[in-house]
């Protein structure tokens, strides 16, 4: 009895997909690559993504897009290296969404969202998938709602998700195998947040226009306790509030387009840091603003190049320096970024592009203490490969 | 004939064949559709010749249908604003600002003959062909294609030049290179909404940036972990994770706890410093007047802090090492009075209440191979033995003896008679908490 209600219930939430059209949307990226790390070789490999839309279109104004994102990457990129990182070998990530779309007139339109992505990380030679550390999965909600001409922009977006992000791998050692005398919470990398975003675009004129994002984070952490300036943990729970700002002008001059991209971002949580092995107590360990801007050119039609640098400085409100023995000192911690990145595609077909990028990173810190972290280093990788869109 | 109507008899025209609702032109020589100067606007009618830089304009309900002298038909759908901008034996260009045209264009024979249709948007040259063009009030233009070719590009020349053929659709946005044609079989006709494949792009596009916003998040926390050394690779190329902790058991003391995870070991060190008076909030100043002596050395004058006895233990969970340092007053050297080894869980005394109950030879290495490698190696039943390794935290050893600044100090206590993991216990920490905790 039971299987033939749900075959019967089956059939009923089949019947609208049989009364739908369905049109498959998407784009495949298949590249290969290397990566280096102050002039040594880091890995290559070869890199992967496919972005699979269905979209099942139920009328001219209701349009539901079940989509998966995979993607795996052999080679890492130049934000995989910070620090360091060479605990990387390789990653990849399962995204799985459910969008349904609401075109409420042709200047509006609502949408429901709503998925769950798992991302994994094999970090060392001796770790397998689903055995990462820093595994993490994270289920989002949300809601969007997208006008033309509204506040003063051509088009406005604004969005409100909820997000839960857990890491499965993760859980602190004094919690799992030493919960004597320490209590800093078990699944302290845990969150749970809300995502607020707004986006802008404006054409000022014929030939040139403006994007503007506006992202606002609230993030708690359910298991991560407080620590006080004794080096103890209270009963209070973490919490952090991230605002970022990104703004994107271009202009066009014909086939060449020439743009600037400014960014900003302020990152405030109540919690701090208890260095035991100094001690020393670090207040507004994980404050910092951040900014950034640089120019964006592009050409080509067929032939397309794009080339891109960025300078950026991030200042830590509390974060101190530690000299290369390891004594703290009253300055604060600043880091300064160069990233330089170079692209090319060629279009083969109607559908597919070969395509080419070249990056390169480097820090400048005034952080000395590099025993557990790389603070200043100068990283680079290339990738080239095909893009085919369906 | 009405005076500034009338037609040559030899220049091209287009005759008006079919009029419905108001429909209505001028013929005032307006350079562009949306700046009409105050001309006189006269009523469509059927069977009208227009010329070129005539400008027609259809209301809400209106519609009007031309033939050219090719042969070609354009049919005006309502709402619409359109100035034919050149009518010859050769070209015709038609400058719509917005509304619908939809035309039926005779193949031109003539390599030089062109049809184009203008918009805010964007230009689309036809060659023998069926097609629509509708442009909306943002000058967003809409080509459908239903027989031929249609090639567009967007006005400022931006993107490339796309070709539509027969049965998809192109949309231009003004200032933006335009996406590939879709197949127009899942689109309806103009006026309708219609979601087109390159809407579902955009909603895909706007999925991956905000999920790579949202993923970035989770990464920051991860790489504070790295930051902050709590995961790094040890010397044997194994990813060690170290948490470090700091409790006040009593008022006169705190205890240094270090926590070191492998993948199949776990590894705990342990430092209880108990001081000659009470401690403040702050344990960075007693520290600094307390360790300013090393173990050997004493002060001239009583410190504020000083501390009286070292209690160490490291321990794989198996099998573990525990000392005792005690120094009896400011101006005493420090020195171990207890030492055991237990192996197994069973206590090998090695030293007791300051008597040595065990007696042994012990073989030093310093800097061996002339890198930060120290060891001590005894003939401690077992063949106990003690390695300190000073690396970075990619496991490299320090490239030069006695000079381990700036790195970190794995030690490595090992016996044949330890039944833990691989007969060892093996602790990354910070060097100079071995220091202070009198193991140097």
């Amino acid at each position: 009895m039971k299987k033939t209600l749900i075959v019967a219930a089956a059939c009923v939430l089949l019947i609208p997909l049989y009364a739908a059209e369905i049109i498959p949307v998407g784009e495949i990226n298949l590249t290969g690559g290397a990566s280096f790390f102050e002039g040594e070789s880091s890995a290559s490999g070869g890199n992967f993504n496919i972005a699979a839309v269905p979209a099942v279109k139920f009328s001219e104004s209701v349009v539901l897009l079940p989509g998966y994102y995979g993607n795996y990457r052999g080679s890492k990129s130049v934000y995989e290296l910070l620090g360091g990182g060479t605990l990387y070998q390789d990653s990849m990530s399962h995204n799985f969404t459910l969008r349904l779309v609401n075109k409420l007139s042709p200047e509006h339109k609502f949408k429901l969202k709503t998925g769950y992505v798992f991302n994994y990380f094999r970090e060392t030679t001796d770790e397998d998938w689903g055995e990462g550390l820093f595994d993490f999965e994270k289920f989002t909600l949300g809601i969007e709602n997208e006008t033309q001409n509204c506040m003063g922009m051509d088009k406005f977006i604004g969005s409100f998700d909820i997000m839960k992000v857990k890491f499965p791998e993760y859980a602190s050692l004094a919690s799992a195998l030493y919960g004597q005398e320490v209590f800093p919470g078990t699944n302290i990398l845990d969150f749970s947040g809300v995502n607020i975003y707004f986006r802008g675009l404006k054409k000022l004129n014929p030939k040139s226009i403006v994007d503007v994002n506006l992202n606002f984070m609230l993030k708690d952490f359910p298991d991560q306790n407080l620590i006080d300036p004794q080096g103890e943990y209270t009963l209070t729970k973490r919490n952090d509030r991230t605002s970022s700002l990104d703004m994107v002008y271009s202009r066009l001059f014909g086939s060449f387009s020439a743009g600037l991209t400014l960014g900003a971002v302020v990152n405030r949580s109540n919690q701090d840091h208890f260095d035991a092995a100094a001690p020393k107590f670090v207040d507004n360990y994980y404050d910092y603003n951040s900014y950034s801007a640089g120019p964006v050119v592009s050409f080509g039609n067929k032939f397309q190049v794009s080339c891109a640098y960025k300078y950026g400085i991030k200042n830590y409100e509390g974060r101190l320096t530690q000299k290369a023995n390891s004594d703290y000192t009253s300055s604060k911690v600043q880091n300064k970024t160069h990233f330089v990145s170079l692209g090319s595609s060629y279009r083969l077909s109607r559908k597919l592009k070969a395509k080419v990028s070249a990056n390169y990173f480097t820090q400048d810190s005034n952080q000395d203490y590099e025993a557990v972290y790389k603070y200043n280093y100068d990283t680079y990788n290339f990738d080239a490969g095909v893009v085919y869109e369906f | 004939m009405s005076a500034g109507l009338a037609v040559s008899a030899f220049a091209a025209s287009a005759i008006v064949t079919d009029v419905g609702g108001k429909a209505e032109y001028s013929r005032s020589g307006a350079e562009s559709v949306s700046e009409p100067l105050p001309a006189l606007w006269t009523l469509l009618t059927k069977g009208l010749y227009l010329q070129e830089n005539d400008v027609i304009k259809t209301g809400p309900g209106g519609k009007a249908s031309l033939v050219l002298d090719t042969g070609s038909q354009v049919d005006i759908g309502p709402s619409t604003d359109v100035r034919i901008a050149k009518l010859s034996d050769t070209d015709t260009l038609l400058d719509m600002a917005m509304g619908e045209l939809t035309n039926k264009i005779e193949k031109l024979k003539e390599e030089n003959v062109s049809f184009a249709v203008k918009t805010p948007a964007s230009v689309c040259a036809v060659r023998g062909t069926k097609f629509s063009v509708i442009v909306d009030k943002s000058g967003k233009t809409r080509v459908n294609v239903f027989a031929g070719v249609v090639s567009a590009r967007e006005i400022s020349g931006i993107g490339e030049e796309i070709y539509i053929r027969q049965n998809q659709f192109l949309e231009i946005l003004p200032g933006i290179a335009p996406e590939q044609a879709a197949d127009l079989s899942f689109a309806p006709t103009a006026r309708e909404v219609l979601m087109t494949k390159a809407e579902f792009m955009n909603e895909v596009r706007m999925d991956m940036t905000k999920e790579q916003v949202q993923a970035a998040a989770a990464t920051e926390i991860k790489n504070a972990e790295y930051e902050q050394g709590k995961t790094m690779v040890d010397y044997f190329g194994k990813r060690v994770r170290i948490e470090e902790y700091i409790v006040r058991p009593q008022s006169d003391q705190f205890k240094f706890v270090a926590l070191n995870e492998r993948d199949n070991r776990f590894d705990y060190f342990t430092w209880l410093a108990t001081f000659n008076t009470d401690l403040p909030a702050d344990l960075s100043v007693a520290n600094q007047i307390a360790f300013e002596k090393t173990d050997n050395q004493v002060w001239t004058a009583a410190p504020d802090y000083w501390v009286k006895q070292h209690d160490c233990a490291a321990s794989n969970t198996v099998d573990s090492v525990e000392w005792t340092k005690k120094r009896t007053n400011w101006d005493a050297a420090a020195s171990v009075t207890d030492w055991s080894i237990y192996e197994n869980g069973v206590e090998r005394a090695i030293r007791q209440d300051g008597a040595t109950l065990v007696a042994f030879n012990y073989t030093e290495q310093i800097g061996i191979g002339g890198k930060g490698h120290d060891s001590y190696t005894s003939d401690i039943p077992g063949n106990y033995k003690e390695d300190y390794y000073f690396i970075d935290d990619e496991g490299q050893l320090a490239t030069a003896a006695n000079s381990y600044s700036g790195y970190n100090e794995e030690f490595v206590f090992s016996s044949n008679n330890f039944g833990g993991v691989d007969g060892k216990i093996d602790i990354v920490v910070e060097p100079s908490i071995f220091e202070q905790a009198g193991m140097r």
